[in-house]
């Protein structure tokens, strides 16, 4: 075609040639004055056709665009300014995932960011973790479960949310009647369709795991992954709340927190979650655990509250803006906002102070990274700070 | 083309007794036996059509100027009505000069100026946008739900406290980037336009909603804000204005014109003649697309320069006849008799040329052009008329200046007394290119100078190269105000719109959102793309919003229920009533071609792989999706054009000349100077574009009459036996200063489009110019130098 543009009487003949393709079978050229007149038109119809793409001629393809979880990845050109949500250390490296099933692996400490090719799906990822250097989990919308073994690189889908569902309905319709609240998890159960995203993903040393997402969905395991049970049951959320983040403790003991100001713990040896009082009804999107069982809890408008457990105290931040991200450094803790601030709440302080506006974007998820930086995830791409002592001071 | 050769006439009649009037042709006897019966038939003609010509409208003609039978613009005509809101509309920034817009007064003044585009005509009211209205709310999450209200409080009393508020509102309105410049310095009033009153069934006088939006500017510039308007409306506007301007240079035309022709001619009365009867031409033409029903768009308002110009060559060529005759003695009736029996043919024929350069244009698909190749052609059958026939006449009746008479004869008398007498410097030059080493040279330089313009010509780029509004110039006020939403506002000048045809009440589903996210996805990655805005991606953000402005849940939602309570809230240019078309809207960063084909190709692959009985991807609406169709048109178009007056060209000069080394002397030059004006095109930055598209097919056509007059005086001189040097300089005298003049008229008219404010116009009038002259030059020049090479020797053979 290049050739037909620049010479238009080769272009013509192109034209003609083409033309093979566009007059249909049944018209037939009358041998009459108006036969040629028509042919003329051919003509002139050839020459305009000249440019039009090869394409016409082929017989049309029409794909199904297959569904998200089963749509790889694709590679993005500006993948490092898309939306990811979660950061997660794997050894010397650091994987972040986000939307459209993008995975990005630094080995740089956060300075340079590529996407991983091996992803199976093209869901939204919400987060990442690793229990060695080259064995990780990530999970995201539609209940897809992710795992990897070449610490990022390739992914093999272990899971979706059916999956999920329907280990939650089997073992919530097991529940006996006589069980607290059964009428109520039942009832909540059967609205799961399977859609619902999977917004928490972690494991403990001693291999258990616990997967929690929309409308109070919660799997846990005892085998690193190996199986699944329904934990629907046990997360103290009669109301079927969003689940946003399970928060390990140095001991046994971890926290459960989600909408609507739910906040649940686990009780001594039962393994069963029970609500912590706190006075505040809005969304707790996560939480910290600050060594000595102590944790810090963020969530809507500016929301910080510390406790250990039975009882909470609010800690003024002066912010209206939402909280989204925290992580234990060595200054303090470090929150991030959905408008891009961070904060600082340093050592035993009771206040949270407004330290740098660090994006453009709202910050999804921070980490100290191998070399000791602050790296986060932002709705703009992962992004780097230096994690320089005299500015937190 | 029976050009005779000017030899001294046998029958130089001195006394009107002794002129037979039963000599001459038929059509002759008629015209000249009945002179007042043409004269008064014109005049009653003139009359007539002046009147008529009272009712001329003008409009900008947008939806002509794109070529409705491609597909892309069928599919965007068959949806049109559906895709409301989303090019009509108006934006208009207000500036505060200093401070920010937190300020009372500021605050007051748009308020005031809101108040005032409320009642302007043609305003879709209840969709008009801005601080002050209603419908521009903030809204912010609470532990219990969604909160908000209007952005200026119902309480607003312009306390500080007050606009605190305000302040704090448009933070969390998320109209920052939209209605709010991200430096705070200005607000939009954005104001959907309806095209027809839905109360009166009138269209919008795009004009005067122009006029009444430039007092409003200048009201409220003097309180101590800048306003910015843009806006497909403005651009009508501005667009009407300007042709209003251009016919303002119709008058420097033809005072030019005027002047050049009396520095010619030395001839009062008879320099005054031929502009009256090119003018009559013009007010025929115009009076003629009045009763047809076209009206002026700013393309075919061009055409009165070029029939203008046309009409003064062909006019000066007859003058010179009737003046030589005068000047040899003959009675002026005789001699404009002698003059009409000469020339009437060969200048029939030129016109014809003429006519055929621009009937060559009605094959391109894009309406503005077809009008404009009818709308000179009917110019040009009036010329026919007036300056072939009524010219003359007229002519017969007031003779010429005696003194210019015996003036234009001079050269010629000498030259036919005395061979050796020293030549006039510039024909004398202009014959050196006769000579054997000269012309050799000639045609090296013009060889190279082609094979230049072909290697850079190839290089020409299809469609605009600058940014804003393409239509006018890049120094325009409109232009300035583009620049400055393109600047301050999430806003790109540049929207291609992909539409997604669903099933019914099937536009929000989500298999159908999946798709098209895919595609938005695709258009993303793409260099040329800004951003890019659908429900799908609207989808993601509700759904964030919807759950308490958490990030994890960016996607869309695979749930209807939650899909559904998006749509209620989404804005309607998102997809139709009926919800079965969905608008893909790509911004670009500009409306270069390279831009809109990458954007063309991935639409139009990822529609043939998942287009299916159930959505269907079309390409295109949008003024970025429009302009890619153009520019497919006109890209093939260009080549077929060039094809087609060539061939026209070719077979005219070889039915004129029955050789083929005849036809080749006289084209060439124009094809070289066609590779040279692409070139030129290159290197001014300029586009093959509707606008430049006719200017080739215009040079040509009109270009080759040079030829037709030098090359058929020359050929009949050597077939009588002169050396070529003798032929040349013959054809010279005896045309070759019409052939200067013609050239210089025509360049002078077309030039003065330079100073329209449409920047197409002026991009027109350069090229036109350039080709004109550049022809004229090629004739003079180039061709004795061909004929040198390609008529002599043949010749030689001829009378040995």
């Amino acid at each position: 075609m290049i050739l037909g543009r620049r010479h238009p009487w080769l272009g013509a003949c192109i034209g003609f040639w083409q033309m093979k393709c566009l007059i249909p079978g049944d018209v037939k050229m009358k041998k009459t004055a108006s036969g040629f007149v028509a042919h003329g038109a051919l003509m002139l119809s050839g020459l305009l056709l000249m440019h039009a793409p090869l394409g016409l001629c082929a017989q049309e393809i029409s794909e199904v665009l297959p569904d998200l979880t089963e749509l790889p990845a694709m590679r993005v050109d500006d993948a490092n300014h898309s939306v990811q949500l979660a950061v997660a250390r794997a050894g010397n490296r650091l994987v972040s995932v986000g939307e459209q099933g993008i995975v990005l692996l630094s080995d740089d400490d956060g300075q340079s960011w590529s996407q991983a090719s091996g992803v199976p799906v093209s869901v939204t990822l919400t987060d990442v973790e690793f229990i060695s250097p080259t064995e990780g989990w990530a999970v995201g919308h539609s209940g897809v479960v992710l795992r990897t073994e070449t610490a990022g690189e390739q992914w093999v889908k272990v899971m979706t949310g059916q999956e999920i569902v329907a280990t939650i309905k089997t073992a919530v319709e097991s529940l006996p009647e006589s069980e607290d609240m059964a009428d109520v998890l039942k009832r909540n159960a059967s609205y799961l369709t399977g859609d619902e995203p999977v917004l928490d993903v972690h494991f403990s040393e001693n291999g258990e795991g616990w997967l929690l997402g929309a409308y109070g969905i919660a799997l846990h395991s005892r085998d690193a992954g190996q199986t699944w049970d329904s934990a629907f049951s046990i997360t103290g959320n009669p109301n079927s709340y969003h689940l946003y983040q399970y928060i390990p403790a140095d001991s046994h003991d971890g926290l459960i927190v989600g909408e609507r100001g739910l906040v649940s713990r686990s009780a001594e040896e039962s393994g069963v979650f029970e609500s912590s009082p706190i006075d505040y009804q809005g969304t707790f999107f996560g939480g910290v655990a600050s060594g000595s069982d102590q944790f810090v809890l963020f969530g809507l408008r500016g929301n910080v509250w510390a406790g250990a457990g039975d009882s909470w105290t609010q800690i003024p931040t002066g912010s209206q803006a939402s909280f989204s991200a925290g992580v234990l450094t060595p200054v303090g803790i470090v929150l991030g906002d959905v408008t891009g601030r961070l904060f600082l709440k340093s050592g035993d302080s009771e206040q949270v102070r407004e330290l740098a506006q660090a994006s453009d974007a709202a910050i999804t998820d921070l980490i100290v990274s191998p070399g000791g930086q602050l790296v986060m995830s932002t709705a703009r791409g992962p992004k780097r700070l230096e994690l320089d002592s005299t500015e937190f001071k | 083309m029976n050009m005779s050769v000017d030899k001294p006439n046998p029958d130089i009649i001195r006394r009107l007794e002794d002129f037979d009037t039963r000599s001459g042709n038929v059509v002759e006897r008629m015209l000249f036996n009945n002179r007042m019966v043409v004269v008064l038939l014109c005049l009653v003609i003139t009359l007539f059509l002046s009147f008529q010509a009272r009712n001329l409208t003008m409009d900008a003609a947008f939806q002509k100027m794109i070529p409705t039978n491609h597909p892309f613009i069928v599919n965007y005509l068959e949806n049109r009505s559906e895709l409301a809101g989303i090019e009509n509309s108006l934006r208009i920034a207000v500036e505060a000069r200093e401070g920010t817009i937190f300020d009372q007064e500021y605050l007051e003044t748009l308020r005031e100026l809101s108040e005032q585009v409320f009642l302007l005509p043609g305003v879709d009211r209840p969709y008009m946008k801005h601080l002050w209205a209603p419908a521009v709310r903030w809204s912010g999450v609470t532990e219990v739900g969604l909160d908000g209200g209007p952005v200026i409080p119902s309480d607003y009393d312009g306390s500080g406290e007050s606009i605190d508020q305000v302040r704090e509102n448009v933070e969390r309105s998320g109209e920052i980037g939209q209605l709010v410049a991200e430096d705070y310095r200005s607000t939009v009033i954005f104001v959907p336009l309806q095209e027809t009153n839905s109360v009166t069934g009138e269209k919008i006088d795009y004009h005067e909603l122009g006029q009444q939006l430039e007092i409003l500017r200048d009201n409220y510039e003097a309180d101590g804000v800048n306003i910015h308007i843009t806006g497909f409306a403005k651009v009508t506007g501005d667009l009407i204005s300007g042709m209003q301007q251009v016919l303002l240079f119709l008058a420097l035309t033809i005072a030019i014109c005027t002047l050049v022709l009396f520095f010619y001619t030395r001839c009062l009365r008879s320099t005054l003649l031929v502009v009256a009867c090119s003018m009559v031409a013009v007010l025929w033409l115009l009076g003629l697309l009045s009763i047809l029903d076209f009206g002026l768009d700013p393309y075919s308002i061009l055409v009165p320069f070029l029939v203008f110009a046309i009409g003064m060559s062909h006019g000066a060529q007859k003058m010179n006849g009737i003046m030589q005759d005068i000047g040899r003695g003959t009675h002026r009736l005789v001699a404009a008799r002698h003059t009409f029996r000469r020339l009437f043919v060969a200048g029939l024929t030129a016109l014809v040329s003429d006519a055929v350069g621009f009937a060559v244009l009605m094959v391109i698909d894009i309406p503005v052009i077809q009008d404009l190749a009818v709308t000179a052609s009917i110019g040009v059958a009036a010329l026919i008329f007036t300056n072939l026939i009524l010219l003359p006449i007229l002519l017969s009746y007031t003779g010429v200046n005696a003194k210019a008479a015996a003036r234009s004869v001079q050269a010629d008398i000498a030259n036919q007394n005395d061979k050796d007498h020293a030549k006039h410097p510039v024909w004398a030059l202009l014959d050196r290119f006769t000579e054997r080493k000269v012309a050799g040279i000639t045609i090296l330089v013009f060889a190279l100078l082609g094979g230049v313009g072909l290697f850079v010509g190839s290089n020409v780029k299809i469609g605009d190269t600058g940014i804003g509004a393409p239509e006018l110039r890049a120094n325009s006020q409109y232009n300035l105000d583009n620049k400055f939403m393109v600047t301050n506002y999430a806003a790109s000048s540049d929207v291609y719109v992909v539409m997604v045809k669903t099933e019914q009440y099937a536009c929000a589903h989500y298999e159908t959102l999946k798709v098209v996210d895919a595609l938005e996805r695709r258009l993303k990655q793409l260099p040329g793309v800004e951003s890019t805005q659908s429900l799908a991606g609207l989808a993601k953000v509700a759904n964030v919003g919807m759950n308490e402005g958490s990030m994890k849940w960016w996607g869309i939602p695979n749930s209807q229920g939650m899909l559904n309570a998006i749509v209620t809230r989404a804005p309607r240019e998102m997809f139709n009533q009926e919800c079965d078309l969905l608008t893909v809207f790509a911004y670009l960063k500009d409306h270069k071609a390279d831009t809109l084909n990458s954007v063309v190709d991935v639409t139009q692959e990822f529609s043939q792989k998942y287009s299916t009985d159930k959505i269907q991807f079309l390409n295109a609406a949008g003024n970025a999706g429009i302009e890619a169709a153009t520019n497919i048109v006109v890209e093939k178009a260009n080549f077929q054009m060039l094809l087609l007056v060539y061939t026209a060209v070719i077979l005219l000069a070889l039915v004129t000349f029955r050789s083929w080394r005849a036809v080749v002397c006289a084209v060439v030059p124009l094809m070289i100077t066609s590779a040279l004006c692409q070139a030129l095109m290159v290197w001014m930055d300029i586009g093959i574009k509707v606008a430049t598209l006719p200017v080739i097919a215009l040079g040509v056509g009109i270009g080759v009459d040079y030829a037709l007059y030098i090359l058929s005086v020359t050929l009949a001189r050597l077939k009588a036996g002169e050396s070529l040097s003798d032929a040349y300089y013959g054809a010279l005298l005896f045309t070759g200063k019409v052939v200067i003049l013609t050239g210089v008229t025509l360049g002078v008219a077309v030039m003065t489009w330079g100073f329209s404010p449409i920047k197409f116009q002026a991009d027109m009038g350069f090229l036109l110019a350039f080709m004109f002259i550049w022809n004229m030059l090629g004739a003079l020049i180039l061709l004795p130098a061909l004929a040198r090479f390609l008529l002599v020797p043949r010749m030689k053979a001829v009378t040995s």
